[in-house]
């Protein structure tokens, strides 16, 4: 993708060396968080010992606590043993990267303390060399992420010395709102100080590897454009299970619930990959108009619809990996009469020319059968069958499986004859496995996305309009769920695919759930 | 899985019938894949066609004990020739054996035909006959010239018209300046075809990307344009081949090519200070860029085991108002490296990376990650020739 930040160096140009951004100052709101230890700075030292950070950078850890820069670095030394692989012989490394960490206390709440950040900044720009550049990372709770812009932006802070050639990026953490109001409000209010191309919307899932080569897959590949349209696709399936619960996110999820949790940001995402046009650049305004573009093509399901296009659940007891476990409504800090939906079945239309009456069946749940996220897309039968009855009935769809997780990789099912001297046929499957293909790591979602964040580039990160455009689907249906209460929720067992009013769901269009 | 498969997935070659090695092979994958429920099962993975070129059974067997961290990455067909022209007995000669790995516990193994062809004495000349037919069908074609020779024997100039590349190490050749101007010259009359890549030019990547990074900064990226001075110092230990000064000499038309400096001259040869008897002297060069002139040297030191076969340190300076000296110093484990830019009137910046000492498979699996020309590096081989002009 394209690298503005460093073009204008000439040792860059036609190398075959990494992008890596321009010095800067990375701010960490929400520093004393286990974001920060469990995945940020991890990613950061990870990025820094592989040469893609620039010489320069500093990163600046502020909340509430009060660290001083060495307790603090400390903190962050002790969290790389625990949360990422560091050696003995890393030991330099860790010191030198270490080295530029800071801590702050601020009141995020207070006006008044950013004038102090602002001093400490500006310092940072003259030891350091970062030209006035930064990032600020918001791993605080959602309802502070106004008052941190609004307060960022007071402070002179959110386009740093005016001036074009630096710049102030804002990353935030879904969920980007709570429902279509209130990621309009949060998007007023973020975009207002920053403009809208500096506002970074995290969401981990679209820094993973899989999840960008299915643009890879549909684009580079000259074979499957042709037929990825509704004359030969019969149905999309797109499935993202978890096998656990709701862990320690249980204050969070009950408010939240699944819909709003996994199919507003995570899976309409995924949907808007599977089904846009093509972009003209492979580049992130061209590429994010082309996704919003198709989500603008979602077709709407109101209120009084929700019943025959959606189906929530809620998991009772059960086992997961051979181990009880217990109701959703038995987790601590979860209402014991809670209507609070753990799976949600949806059914999308995209009304365009290139799917018109294809459905997207679209399913998400916590404590299912195993984890797994996976895109099938079934194909039409064959028009007319010339194998006679008998064969017929053993005639299945071709079925072409993208699996983001966890074994990444994409598999084509077709049927072959079985050897021997009668006409039996038998579904097979060609399979690649990237691990099969490739040994190499891939870099954490993290570290893809804060890198990108660094350079500039914001094609996976998620734009206001699409934001506001998942909104617009799910809200309708939120609110009927709402209105309903317990009324129309179904229980599934812990351990099991889901209630059997989702399997009801899809077989009353003549289809069944894909065995994953 | 039968008991023949079963050596050879543990790596045990099997000597093979020459003229029918592809169907030996079918044969040995058929009886794999028909248990494919056993708990033993193995995949035949194959992304490309690697052929190595030795001349010594000895490099052969290196090879062949290095393919392993290779198809991990890499899943190919090896075809190791051992090419041996020189021998009175001719004679062909082929082993197969499969490299597989557990990509994780519980999973298939992923297995990998390996295939070892000796060529002796006439027999050399049919070893094409042999080898294309033995390409996969459908995949790139590469080509690892694991030999300080230069100019390719006859016979596989034949073979050359089906491969898509070919990756050397001039790390391995006696003389780097001369060599490198010959394979610049065969690159410009081949058009590029095949693509050509070097182990020895992928050995200095982490350090042009430090040096690079040392200019993103609008702050630093002025004294690009005024750069007067680059000093090189590279680990030379007395062995027959000399791969710092190669990647000295490549380093350097990097620079000059993408800064734009126009050689003014080849100075003598640099003799380092405190240098001993035997010790071998560097090079120097000297350019005109638009803020004046250039001097560079390239100086062998014979201590910096540690930092592996390459550059022990790298230092430019920059004039101006503001002199400026951008270094990076292998450190005292060869895993890292310390960068450091010193501006007067403010903080020096300095940090500490890793700068992984890759071996050869290692260096080749990160080349194995292109599939494109390196339109660089035959800009740079463009330079070296003009630079070691005679």
């Amino acid at each position: 993708m394209a690298a503005p930040s460093v073009l204008t160096n000439p040792l860059r140009e036609g190398a075959r060396i990494r992008r890596t951004p321009q010095p800067c100052a990375m701010v960490i709101f929400g520093a004393s968080g286990d974001l920060t230890a469990r995945k940020l700075v991890p990613a950061l030292y990870h990025l820094a010992r592989e040469r893609l950070l620039p010489p320069g950078l500093s990163v600046v850890g502020c909340s509430r606590s009060p660290y001083t820069h060495e307790q603090f670095r400390e903190k962050m030394r002790q969290a790389l043993k625990e949360h990422s692989r560091v050696s003995e012989q890393d030991a330099p490394i860790v010191e030198s990267f270490t080295k530029n960490i800071y801590y702050l206390p601020v009141d995020t709440g207070n006006p008044s303390a950013y004038g102090p950040l602002a001093e400490f900044l500006s310092e940072l720009d003259r030891d350091h060399g970062a030209s006035g550049n930064r990032v600020y990372y918001l791993a605080t709770p959602p309802s502070s992420f106004p008052v941190i812009a609004r307060h960022l932006g007071g402070a002179g802070l959110a386009r740093p010395g005016g001036a074009e050639k630096n710049w102030a990026r804002i990353v935030i953490e879904k969920p980007f709102g709570h429902d279509l109001q209130s990621a309009r409000d949060l998007n007023r209010v973020v975009t207002g100080v920053f403009g809208e191309q500096n506002v970074y919307r995290i969401d981990h899932y679209l820094g993973k590897e899989t999840v960008q080569n299915l643009l890879v897959f549909r684009f580079a590949n000259g074979i499957f454009e042709p037929i990825w349209n509704r004359r030969y696709i019969d149905h999309v399936q797109i499935t993202v299970a978890e096998d656990l619960g709701v862990e320690n996110r249980a204050a969070y999820f009950e408010e939240a619930g699944l819909l709003r949790d996994m199919i507003q940001s995570h899976v309409l995402q995924l949907l808007s990959l599977v089904t846009m046009e093509a972009s003209a650049r492979f580049e992130a305004r061209a590429l994010r108009d082309e996704k919003a573009k198709v989500m603008r093509c979602f077709r709407s399901i109101t209120a009084e619809e929700a019943d025959r296009f959606a189906v929530r659940g809620q998991y009772i007891a059960g086992f997961v990996a051979g181990r009880r476990v217990e109701a959703y409504r038995s987790e601590s800090d979860v209402d014991p009469a809670s209507v609070t939906e753990t799976y949600a079945a949806l059914k999308v239309f995209v009304d365009n020319w290139r799917w018109a009456d294809v459905p997207f069946y679209i399913r998400s749940g916590k404590r299912l059968a195993k984890k797994v996220t996976e895109i099938s897309i079934q194909f039409r039968r064959v028009p007319h069958l010339l194998f006679g009855n008998r064969a017929a009935d053993t005639i299945e769809p071709n079925l072409l499986s993208l699996q983001i997780q966890p074994d990444e990789g994409i598999s084509l099912k077709f049927s072959a004859k079985y050897p021997g001297t009668m006409m039996q046929i038998r579904p097979v499957k060609m399979q690649f496995q990237y691990g099969e293909s490739f040994g190499a790591e891939p870099p954490s979602a993290y570290e893809t996305l804060l890198l990108d964040c660094m350079l500039g580039d914001n094609s996976l990160f998620t734009r206001n309009d699409s934001v506001e455009l998942s909104w617009e689907l799910v809200d309708p249906i939120l609110a009927r769920w709402k209105e309903d209460g317990r009324k129309g929720l179904a229980f599934y067992e812990a351990g099991s695919w889901g209630p059997s009013e989702a399997d009801s769901f899809i077989e009353r269009d003549g289809r069944r759930w894909q065995r994953l | 899985m039968g008991d023949a498969l079963e050596s050879l997935i543990w790596g045990q070659p099997r000597e093979a019938n020459v003229s029918a090695l592809t169907a030996e092979l079918d044969a040995l994958w058929r009886s794999a894949t028909e248990d494919a429920e056993s708990p033993n099962a193995v995949i035949r993975a194959c992304a490309l066609t690697l052929l190595v070129y030795t001349e010594s059974e000895e490099a052969g067997r290196e090879v062949s004990n290095l393919l392993g961290a290779l198809t991990l990455q890499n899943p190919c067909r090896a075809l190791i020739m051992v090419v041996r022209p020189e021998e009175s007995a001719a004679g062909l000669s082929a082993w197969i054996s499969a490299v597989c790995h557990l990509p994780a516990p519980g999973e298939k193994q992923v297995c990998c035909e390996h295939i070892t062809i000796v060529a002796r004495g006439d027999a050399a000349r049919d070893l094409d006959k042999v080898v294309i037919p033995l390409m996969v069908s459908g995949l790139p074609v590469y080509v690892w010239w694991r030999s300080g020779r230069r100019t390719q024997p006859e016979p596989f100039q034949k073979i050359m018209r089906y491969v898509d590349r070919v990756i050397i190490d001039s790390g391995l050749f006696v003389y780097p300046e001369a060599d490198l101007t010959t394979i610049s010259d065969r690159i410009q009359r081949s058009g590029g075809h095949p693509a050509t890549n070097d182990l020895n030019w992928a050995r200095i990547t982490p350090w042009r990307e430090l040096v690079a990074q040392c200019f993103d900064s609008e702050d630093t990226r002025p004294y690009l344009d005024r750069i007067s001075e680059v000093r090189v110092e590279y680990s030379e230990r007395g062995a027959d081949v000399n791969p710092g000064l190669g990647q000295g000499v490549l380093f350097t038309a990097w620079l000059a090519g993408r800064l734009g400096w126009q050689l003014a001259g080849r100075g003598p040869q640099a003799v380092p200070p405190g240098a001993r008897q035997g010790d071998i002297a560097g090079r120097t060069f000297s350019f005109k860029g638009e803020a004046g002139d250039i001097g560079v040297k390239l100086i062998p030191r014979r201590e910096g085991e540690e930092c592996g076969a390459g550059f022990l340190s790298l230092k430019l300076k920059a004039v101006g108002d503001l002199p400026a000296t951008f270094s990076l110093a292998c450190g005292g484990d060869r895993n890292v490296v310390t960068t450091r830019t010193e501006i007067p009137g403010r903080q020096p910046i300095e940090r500490t990376v890793r700068l992984e000492v890759l071996d050869e498979i290692g260096l080749l699996n990160e080349e194995l990650k292109f599939s494109n020309r390196d339109r660089l590096y035959e800009e740079v081989l463009t330079l070296v020739a003009l630079m070691t002009a005679s």
